[in-house]
Protein backbone atom coordinates (compact mmCIF):
# COMPACT_ATOMS: atom_id res chain seq x y z
CA UNK A 1 0.00 0.00 0.00
CA UNK A 2 1.65 3.15 -0.72
CA UNK A 3 0.57 6.59 0.31
CA UNK A 4 -1.08 8.07 -2.06
CA UNK A 5 -3.89 5.11 -1.90
CA UNK A 6 -4.64 6.33 1.36
CA UNK A 7 -5.02 9.54 0.91
CA UNK A 8 -7.24 8.67 -2.24
CA UNK A 9 -9.06 6.79 -0.53
CA UNK A 10 -10.61 9.12 2.35
CA UNK A 11 -11.44 11.78 -0.79
CA UNK A 12 -13.22 8.73 -2.99
CA UNK A 13 -15.22 8.70 0.57
CA UNK A 14 -15.65 12.42 0.47
CA UNK A 15 -16.81 12.14 -2.69
CA UNK A 16 -19.06 9.17 -2.53
CA UNK A 17 -20.84 11.26 0.55
CA UNK A 18 -21.38 13.78 -1.67
CA UNK A 19 -23.62 11.27 -3.81
CA UNK A 20 -20.73 10.28 -6.24
CA UNK A 21 -22.03 6.60 -6.97
CA UNK A 22 -18.89 6.50 -9.43
CA UNK A 23 -16.73 7.08 -6.63
CA UNK A 24 -17.69 3.95 -4.65
CA UNK A 25 -17.46 1.93 -7.70
CA UNK A 26 -13.89 2.83 -7.49
CA UNK A 27 -13.22 1.55 -4.18
CA UNK A 28 -15.45 -1.62 -4.76
CA UNK A 29 -12.58 -1.90 -7.99
CA UNK A 30 -9.57 -1.73 -5.17
CA UNK A 31 -10.83 -3.74 -2.76
CA UNK A 32 -13.47 -6.50 -4.12
CA UNK A 33 -10.56 -8.98 -4.21
CA UNK A 34 -9.09 -8.88 -0.18
CA UNK A 35 -13.01 -8.77 0.42
CA UNK A 36 -13.72 -11.59 -1.49
CA UNK A 37 -10.63 -13.44 -0.57
CA UNK A 38 -12.02 -12.79 3.04
CA UNK A 39 -15.45 -14.14 2.31
CA UNK A 40 -14.23 -17.08 0.37
CA UNK A 41 -11.59 -18.26 3.59
CA UNK A 42 -14.90 -17.40 5.74
CA UNK A 43 -17.51 -19.29 4.44
CA UNK A 44 -15.78 -21.99 1.74
CA UNK A 45 -18.22 -21.56 -1.45
CA UNK A 46 -17.65 -19.43 -4.27
CA UNK A 47 -21.32 -18.48 -4.35
CA UNK A 48 -21.89 -17.38 -0.89
CA UNK A 49 -18.46 -15.90 -0.85
CA UNK A 50 -19.51 -13.56 -4.00
CA UNK A 51 -22.69 -12.60 -2.40
CA UNK A 52 -21.42 -12.04 1.32
CA UNK A 53 -18.42 -9.64 -0.51
CA UNK A 54 -21.30 -7.69 -2.50
CA UNK A 55 -23.43 -7.59 0.77
CA UNK A 56 -20.39 -6.32 2.84
CA UNK A 57 -19.72 -3.52 0.32
CA UNK A 58 -23.63 -2.40 0.32
CA UNK A 59 -23.28 -2.30 4.23
CA UNK A 60 -20.31 -0.10 3.83
CA UNK A 61 -22.07 2.03 1.22
CA UNK A 62 -25.33 2.50 3.74
CA UNK A 63 -22.94 3.56 6.93
CA UNK A 64 -20.06 5.29 5.07
CA UNK A 65 -20.99 8.43 7.05
CA UNK A 66 -19.74 6.06 10.20
CA UNK A 67 -16.42 5.48 8.65
CA UNK A 68 -13.78 7.53 10.89
CA UNK A 69 -11.47 8.91 7.77
CA UNK A 70 -8.36 8.76 10.56
CA UNK A 71 -8.50 5.25 10.06
CA UNK A 72 -7.73 2.91 6.99
CA UNK A 73 -11.06 2.27 4.80
CA UNK A 74 -9.49 -1.28 3.88
CA UNK A 75 -9.34 -2.48 7.76
CA UNK A 76 -13.14 -0.81 8.31
CA UNK A 77 -13.97 -2.51 5.02
CA UNK A 78 -12.11 -6.15 6.19
CA UNK A 79 -13.66 -5.44 9.32
CA UNK A 80 -17.56 -5.25 7.98
CA UNK A 81 -17.11 -8.24 5.34
CA UNK A 82 -15.70 -10.85 8.62
CA UNK A 83 -18.31 -9.38 11.25
CA UNK A 84 -21.11 -10.42 8.32
CA UNK A 85 -19.34 -13.36 7.86
CA UNK A 86 -19.56 -14.82 11.59
CA UNK A 87 -23.12 -13.95 11.95
CA UNK A 88 -23.75 -16.08 8.15
CA UNK A 89 -21.81 -18.60 9.72
CA UNK A 90 -23.85 -18.73 12.83
CA UNK A 91 -27.33 -18.71 11.27
CA UNK A 92 -25.94 -21.52 8.41
CA UNK A 93 -25.47 -23.68 11.67
CA UNK A 94 -28.84 -23.14 13.01
CA UNK A 95 -30.36 -24.28 9.90
CA UNK A 96 -27.86 -26.79 9.37
CA UNK A 97 -29.16 -28.02 13.08
CA UNK A 98 -32.89 -27.63 12.37
CA UNK A 99 -33.02 -28.79 8.52
CA UNK A 100 -30.07 -31.22 8.49
CA UNK A 101 -29.22 -29.39 4.95
CA UNK A 102 -26.66 -31.69 3.47
CA UNK A 103 -23.36 -30.04 2.74
CA UNK A 104 -23.28 -28.28 -0.65
CA UNK A 105 -20.22 -29.79 -2.39
CA UNK A 106 -16.78 -28.51 -2.11
CA UNK A 107 -16.21 -25.70 -4.61
CA UNK A 108 -13.62 -25.98 -7.40
CA UNK A 109 -11.31 -23.23 -7.61
CA UNK A 110 -11.24 -20.92 -10.35
CA UNK A 111 -8.02 -19.55 -10.30
CA UNK A 112 -6.13 -17.33 -12.81
CA UNK A 113 -3.24 -19.25 -12.84
CA UNK A 114 -1.51 -19.91 -16.86
CA UNK A 115 0.14 -23.38 -16.12
CA UNK A 116 -2.72 -26.44 -15.64
CA UNK A 117 0.08 -28.21 -13.43
CA UNK A 118 0.30 -25.37 -10.46
CA UNK A 119 -3.23 -24.78 -11.10
CA UNK A 120 -3.90 -28.43 -9.69
CA UNK A 121 -1.53 -28.11 -7.03
CA UNK A 122 -2.79 -25.03 -5.97
CA UNK A 123 -6.48 -25.76 -5.98
CA UNK A 124 -5.42 -29.05 -3.80
CA UNK A 125 -3.78 -27.06 -1.66
CA UNK A 126 -6.58 -24.20 -1.10
CA UNK A 127 -9.18 -27.31 -0.54
CA UNK A 128 -6.75 -28.87 2.11
CA UNK A 129 -6.44 -25.04 3.64
CA UNK A 130 -10.14 -24.50 3.21
CA UNK A 131 -11.17 -27.62 4.94
CA UNK A 132 -8.83 -26.68 7.83
CA UNK A 133 -10.60 -23.37 8.12
CA UNK A 134 -13.59 -24.96 8.27
CA UNK A 135 -13.13 -27.27 11.31
CA UNK A 136 -12.83 -23.89 13.39
CA UNK A 137 -15.85 -22.28 15.15
CA UNK A 138 -16.31 -18.82 12.96
CA UNK A 139 -14.41 -16.68 15.88
CA UNK A 140 -11.31 -18.58 15.14
CA UNK A 141 -11.66 -18.88 11.68
CA UNK A 142 -11.49 -15.23 11.37
CA UNK A 143 -9.17 -14.49 13.81
CA UNK A 144 -6.83 -17.01 11.68
CA UNK A 145 -7.81 -15.65 8.11
CA UNK A 146 -7.07 -11.81 9.65
CA UNK A 147 -3.68 -13.08 10.73
CA UNK A 148 -2.73 -14.86 7.86
CA UNK A 149 -3.96 -13.12 4.65
CA UNK A 150 -4.18 -9.67 5.86
CA UNK A 151 -0.82 -9.77 8.42
CA UNK A 152 -3.64 -8.05 11.21
CA UNK A 153 -1.84 -7.08 13.93
CA UNK A 154 -3.65 -8.74 17.44
CA UNK A 155 -5.10 -5.52 18.09
CA UNK A 156 -6.51 -4.41 15.05
CA UNK A 157 -8.17 -8.18 14.65
CA UNK A 158 -9.46 -7.25 18.34
CA UNK A 159 -10.76 -3.89 17.46
CA UNK A 160 -12.34 -5.60 13.84
CA UNK A 161 -13.84 -8.62 15.96
CA UNK A 162 -14.61 -6.18 18.88
CA UNK A 163 -13.01 -7.88 21.16
CA UNK A 164 -10.01 -7.48 23.48
CA UNK A 165 -6.37 -8.48 22.66
CA UNK A 166 -6.05 -11.35 25.26
CA UNK A 167 -9.05 -13.21 23.45
CA UNK A 168 -6.77 -12.52 20.10
CA UNK A 169 -4.55 -14.18 21.87
CA UNK A 170 -5.90 -17.36 23.19
CA UNK A 171 -8.37 -17.49 19.86
CA UNK A 172 -5.12 -17.88 17.87
CA UNK A 173 -3.42 -19.94 20.19
CA UNK A 174 -6.12 -22.27 20.38
CA UNK A 175 -7.35 -22.45 16.53
CA UNK A 176 -3.25 -23.25 16.02
CA UNK A 177 -3.61 -26.12 18.62
CA UNK A 178 -6.79 -27.28 16.54
CA UNK A 179 -5.47 -27.31 13.30
CA UNK A 180 -1.67 -28.20 14.35
CA UNK A 181 -3.84 -31.59 15.84
CA UNK A 182 -5.45 -32.07 12.31
CA UNK A 183 -1.98 -31.82 11.03
CA UNK A 184 -0.62 -34.59 12.96
CA UNK A 185 -3.42 -36.71 13.03
CA UNK A 186 -2.49 -36.44 9.18
CA UNK A 187 -5.53 -34.98 7.96
CA UNK A 188 -3.91 -33.40 4.62
CA UNK A 189 -0.93 -34.80 4.82
CA UNK A 190 -0.14 -35.10 1.21
CA UNK A 191 -0.34 -31.31 0.98
CA UNK A 192 1.92 -30.77 3.85
CA UNK A 193 4.19 -32.93 2.38
CA UNK A 194 4.16 -30.97 -0.87
CA UNK A 195 4.89 -27.86 1.22
CA UNK A 196 7.58 -28.92 2.47
CA UNK A 197 9.35 -30.55 -0.72
CA UNK A 198 8.28 -27.02 -2.78
CA UNK B 1 0.79 -32.01 30.44
CA UNK B 2 0.44 -28.92 32.54
CA UNK B 3 3.92 -27.47 32.14
CA UNK B 4 4.05 -28.05 28.47
CA UNK B 5 0.71 -25.16 28.08
CA UNK B 6 2.41 -22.23 28.84
CA UNK B 7 5.09 -23.33 26.07
CA UNK B 8 2.32 -24.38 23.30
CA UNK B 9 1.38 -20.30 23.91
CA UNK B 10 4.89 -18.94 23.36
CA UNK B 11 4.94 -21.25 20.49
CA UNK B 12 2.09 -19.56 19.03
CA UNK B 13 3.15 -16.10 20.39
CA UNK B 14 6.68 -16.62 18.75
CA UNK B 15 5.25 -17.26 15.25
CA UNK B 16 3.65 -14.04 16.22
CA UNK B 17 6.76 -12.54 16.76
CA UNK B 18 5.40 -11.51 19.51
CA UNK B 19 8.11 -12.36 22.25
CA UNK B 20 11.06 -11.24 23.27
CA UNK B 21 14.66 -12.13 23.44
CA UNK B 22 14.45 -13.26 26.63
CA UNK B 23 10.84 -15.45 26.20
CA UNK B 24 12.05 -16.92 22.95
CA UNK B 25 15.56 -18.30 23.88
CA UNK B 26 13.55 -19.68 27.27
CA UNK B 27 11.56 -21.41 24.63
CA UNK B 28 14.06 -22.76 22.46
CA UNK B 29 15.65 -24.12 25.56
CA UNK B 30 12.91 -25.86 26.65
CA UNK B 31 11.83 -27.47 22.76
CA UNK B 32 15.42 -28.90 22.67
CA UNK B 33 15.09 -30.90 25.89
CA UNK B 34 10.92 -31.54 25.56
CA UNK B 35 9.95 -33.65 22.83
CA UNK B 36 6.23 -32.87 23.09
CA UNK B 37 6.41 -29.52 22.52
CA UNK B 38 9.04 -29.95 19.49
CA UNK B 39 6.23 -32.05 18.08
CA UNK B 40 4.16 -28.75 18.61
CA UNK B 41 6.81 -26.25 16.94
CA UNK B 42 7.31 -28.56 14.08
CA UNK B 43 3.40 -29.01 13.55
CA UNK B 44 2.59 -25.55 14.27
CA UNK B 45 5.23 -24.38 11.95
CA UNK B 46 4.41 -26.34 8.98
CA UNK B 47 0.61 -24.98 9.69
CA UNK B 48 2.00 -21.36 9.49
CA UNK B 49 3.92 -22.19 6.41
CA UNK B 50 0.97 -23.54 4.67
CA UNK B 51 -1.17 -20.91 5.55
CA UNK B 52 1.26 -18.09 4.64
CA UNK B 53 1.97 -19.09 1.61
CA UNK B 54 -1.90 -19.54 0.83
CA UNK B 55 -2.21 -16.57 -1.95
CA UNK B 56 -5.10 -14.09 -2.10
CA UNK B 57 -8.25 -15.29 -4.57
CA UNK B 58 -9.86 -13.35 -7.41
CA UNK B 59 -13.78 -12.50 -7.14
CA UNK B 60 -15.71 -13.18 -11.14
CA UNK B 61 -15.87 -10.99 -13.43
CA UNK B 62 -18.31 -8.18 -13.32
CA UNK B 63 -18.10 -8.34 -9.55
CA UNK B 64 -18.16 -4.44 -9.06
CA UNK B 65 -21.39 -4.18 -11.41
CA UNK B 66 -23.02 -6.63 -8.69
CA UNK B 67 -22.53 -4.23 -6.15
CA UNK B 68 -23.53 -1.31 -7.90
CA UNK B 69 -26.60 -2.85 -8.55
CA UNK B 70 -27.64 -3.18 -5.36
CA UNK B 71 -26.57 0.28 -4.41
CA UNK B 72 -29.07 1.09 -7.21
CA UNK B 73 -32.16 -0.76 -6.05
CA UNK B 74 -31.01 -0.23 -2.26
CA UNK B 75 -31.16 3.70 -3.54
CA UNK B 76 -34.37 3.73 -5.43
CA UNK B 77 -36.08 2.01 -2.64
CA UNK B 78 -34.63 4.44 -0.08
CA UNK B 79 -35.72 7.80 -2.32
CA UNK B 80 -39.73 5.71 -2.93
CA UNK B 81 -40.10 4.18 0.76
CA UNK B 82 -41.37 8.15 2.17
CA UNK B 83 -43.84 7.82 -0.32
CA UNK B 84 -44.92 4.59 -0.37
CA UNK B 85 -45.24 5.15 3.21
CA UNK B 86 -47.40 8.61 3.19
CA UNK B 87 -49.56 6.87 -0.07
CA UNK B 88 -50.42 3.68 2.16
CA UNK B 89 -51.52 6.22 5.21
CA UNK B 90 -53.78 7.83 2.75
CA UNK B 91 -55.39 4.83 1.49
CA UNK B 92 -55.72 4.02 4.98
CA UNK B 93 -57.61 7.39 6.24
CA UNK B 94 -59.36 6.85 3.24
CA UNK B 95 -60.48 3.42 3.40
CA UNK B 96 -61.83 4.10 7.28
CA UNK B 97 -63.17 7.38 6.38
CA UNK B 98 -65.23 6.32 3.36
CA UNK B 99 -66.79 2.90 5.59
CA UNK B 100 -66.33 4.69 9.15
CA UNK B 101 -68.45 7.80 8.01
CA UNK B 102 -71.27 6.69 6.29
CA UNK B 103 -72.44 3.95 9.43
CA UNK B 104 -71.35 6.70 12.00
CA UNK B 105 -74.02 8.50 10.15
CA UNK B 106 -76.64 5.82 10.07
CA UNK B 107 -75.95 4.24 13.34
CA UNK B 108 -76.19 8.03 15.38
CA UNK B 109 -79.72 8.82 12.89
CA UNK B 110 -77.90 12.07 11.98
CA UNK B 111 -78.01 11.16 8.38
CA UNK B 112 -81.90 12.81 8.80
CA UNK B 113 -80.46 16.24 9.73
CA UNK B 114 -78.61 16.26 6.36
CA UNK B 115 -81.66 16.44 4.81
CA UNK B 116 -82.74 19.14 7.09
CA UNK B 117 -79.94 21.32 5.61
CA UNK B 118 -81.30 24.10 3.33
CA UNK B 119 -78.86 23.81 0.14
CA UNK B 120 -76.83 20.38 0.78
CA UNK B 121 -80.45 18.60 1.91
CA UNK B 122 -81.91 19.36 -1.71
CA UNK B 123 -79.57 17.83 -3.15
CA UNK B 124 -79.24 15.15 -1.17
CA UNK B 125 -82.59 13.86 -2.04
CA UNK B 126 -82.68 14.69 -5.47
CA UNK B 127 -79.55 12.42 -5.21
CA UNK B 128 -81.12 9.45 -3.18
CA UNK B 129 -84.77 10.40 -5.60
CA UNK B 130 -82.44 9.68 -8.97
CA UNK B 131 -80.75 6.34 -7.35
CA UNK B 132 -84.61 5.03 -6.27
CA UNK B 133 -85.15 6.40 -10.10
CA UNK B 134 -82.56 3.86 -11.86
CA UNK B 135 -83.30 1.28 -9.42
CA UNK B 136 -86.85 0.88 -10.66
CA UNK B 137 -86.06 1.34 -14.03
CA UNK B 138 -83.47 -1.62 -13.68
CA UNK B 139 -86.49 -4.08 -11.72
CA UNK B 140 -88.66 -2.89 -14.57
CA UNK B 141 -85.71 -3.95 -17.30
CA UNK B 142 -84.75 -7.11 -15.93
CA UNK B 143 -88.45 -8.16 -15.22
CA UNK B 144 -89.38 -7.82 -19.19
CA UNK B 145 -86.24 -9.94 -19.54
CA UNK B 146 -87.24 -12.82 -17.10
CA UNK B 147 -90.83 -12.64 -18.01
CA UNK B 148 -89.51 -13.13 -21.79
CA UNK B 149 -87.48 -16.23 -20.90
CA UNK B 150 -89.89 -17.46 -19.00
CA UNK B 151 -92.63 -17.15 -21.85
CA UNK B 152 -90.54 -18.93 -24.00
CA UNK B 153 -89.26 -21.58 -21.82
CA UNK B 154 -92.55 -22.62 -20.93
CA UNK B 155 -94.49 -22.10 -24.29
CA UNK B 156 -93.34 -24.46 -26.98
CA UNK B 157 -94.97 -22.37 -29.24
CA UNK B 158 -93.51 -19.18 -28.86
CA UNK B 159 -89.76 -20.88 -28.68
CA UNK B 160 -90.77 -22.30 -32.30
CA UNK B 161 -91.45 -18.30 -33.44
CA UNK B 162 -87.62 -17.35 -32.28
CA UNK B 163 -85.80 -20.51 -33.64
CA UNK B 164 -87.43 -20.41 -36.86
CA UNK B 165 -87.00 -16.59 -36.93
CA UNK B 166 -83.26 -17.17 -36.03
CA UNK B 167 -82.88 -19.02 -38.73
CA UNK B 168 -84.49 -17.00 -41.07
CA UNK B 169 -82.68 -14.09 -39.90
CA UNK B 170 -79.35 -16.44 -40.51
CA UNK B 171 -80.49 -17.04 -43.89
CA UNK B 172 -80.60 -13.30 -45.37
CA UNK B 173 -77.28 -12.62 -43.37
CA UNK B 174 -75.79 -15.37 -45.29
CA UNK B 175 -77.56 -14.34 -48.80
CA UNK B 176 -76.42 -10.69 -48.28
CA UNK B 177 -73.27 -11.37 -47.50
CA UNK B 178 -72.65 -13.84 -50.58
CA UNK B 179 -73.97 -10.72 -53.03
CA UNK B 180 -71.66 -8.59 -51.37
CA UNK B 181 -68.71 -11.31 -52.09
CA UNK B 182 -70.18 -12.10 -55.78
CA UNK B 183 -69.81 -8.85 -57.78
CA UNK B 184 -65.95 -9.10 -56.66
CA UNK B 185 -65.34 -12.78 -57.83
CA UNK B 186 -67.33 -12.41 -61.38
CA UNK B 187 -65.56 -8.90 -62.16
CA UNK B 188 -62.14 -10.24 -61.98
CA UNK B 189 -61.84 -12.76 -65.13
CA UNK B 190 -62.40 -9.96 -66.91
ZN1 LIG C 1 7.13 -29.20 26.77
Amino acid sequence: MCRCGVSTDQELVARVLDGDRNAFAQLVETYQRPVYNLTYRMLGDPREAEDAAQEAFLRAYKHLERYDPSRSFKTWLLSIASNYCIDRLRKRRLTWLSIDEPLPPHPSLTSDAPDPETSLIDSERNRAVQELLESLAPDYRAAIVLRYWYDMSYAEIAEMLETTESAIKSRLFRARQMLAQRVRAGDASELFMAMESA
Amino acid sequence: MMAHDPYALMISLSLDGLLDAEEEEDLHRHVQNCPTCAGVWRDMSTLDRVLNSSGELAPPPNFTLGVMARIESYETQRRLSPWFALFAVMIMLSAVVSVGAPIALFVSGLYRRLFELPFLGSWLSFGLHMVSLIQSSIRIALGTVIDWLTLLTADPAALAVVISALVLASTWIGLLEGMKAAPARSRSPR
